[in-house]
């Protein structure tokens, strides 16, 4: 399975994920969008952190927090 | 065809198909239960990229945690107001359309993209050393993941207050 059949899921989640937010009406529907476009960012995350070798990856989808600028990596 | 070929497909038609559940279905509580299923199905994708340690932090905290207080706090809501919640949509169209371009923009780059082979080294358990970053070079990050926390605590008691 290639990084771009992970890549292509997550991004179909991402959008039925937006899909969802633009049209509910109530507010926990709208939440229940917004988790699915986070579960598919965390896919995304995991999939590169598994097909570079870097543990970032993992951290973040961990914490959700921006550290990506730091450039600190495992593998170095 | 491999295993985790196999795996994936399965996987990901389950993902797919309750991902629209979930925006679909006229049915809050409904809505939420396919939430749980693809949150399930989002944790098997984790341990198909050789990473149970997130596949079991997405179980307890996703599958269980957030599932139990969406879960109570939808059953609570109905019995204070006495009816049962319905789900509505509006602007069907404009949503699709707009999701629909999001993902042709995001597909035009995943065409152009190199192809990657799943690195080596990354197949060990990443646990200690996860553990590790989040105490060392990611210390830092973590106690500002606690302040956002406390934030939440507080954004919450804010909207649990009393009138006075």
């Amino acid at each position: 399975v290639s990084l771009n059949a992970y890549l292509t899921l997550a991004a179909l989640m991402f959008v039925i994920g937006l899909f969802g937010v633009l049209t509910r009406r109530n507010a926990i529907g709208i939440l229940l969008g917004i988790e699915l476009m986070l579960n598919a960012v965390n896919i995304n995350l995991v999939a590169f952190a598994r097909f570079h070798g870097d543990l970032l990856g993992l951290i973040f989808t961990r914490s959700r927090w921006p550290t990506s600028r730091w450039g600190w990596r495992s593998s170095s | 065809v491999t295993l985790e070929a196999v795996g994936f497909w399965v996987v990901a038609a389950v993902l797919l198909a309750s991902s629209l559940a979930v925006v679909l279905t006229p049915n809050l509580f409904h809505a939420v239960l396919y939430l749980a299923a693809v949150l399930v199905a989002t944790a098997v994708v984790f341990l198909l990229l050789g990473s149970p340690f997130l596949f079991a932090v997405q179980l307890l905290l996703y599958a269980v945690g957030v599932m139990t207080i969406v879960v109570f706090a939808i059953m609570l809501t109905e019995r204070l107001i006495g009816e049962r919640i319905v789900q509505t949509s509006r602007h069907l169209l404009n949503g699709a359309v707009v999701a629909a371009a999001v993902f042709v923009g995001v597909a035009g780059f995943l065409i152009r993209a190199p192809r990657l082979v799943p690195h080596p080294a990354a197949a060990a358990d990443a646990t200690p050393a996860i553990g590790r970053a989040l105490v060392g070079p990611f210390a830092v990050t973590l106690e500002l993941l606690g302040l956002l926390l406390v934030v939440a605590l507080l954004g919450a008691l804010y909207f649990a207050r009393t009138d006075e």
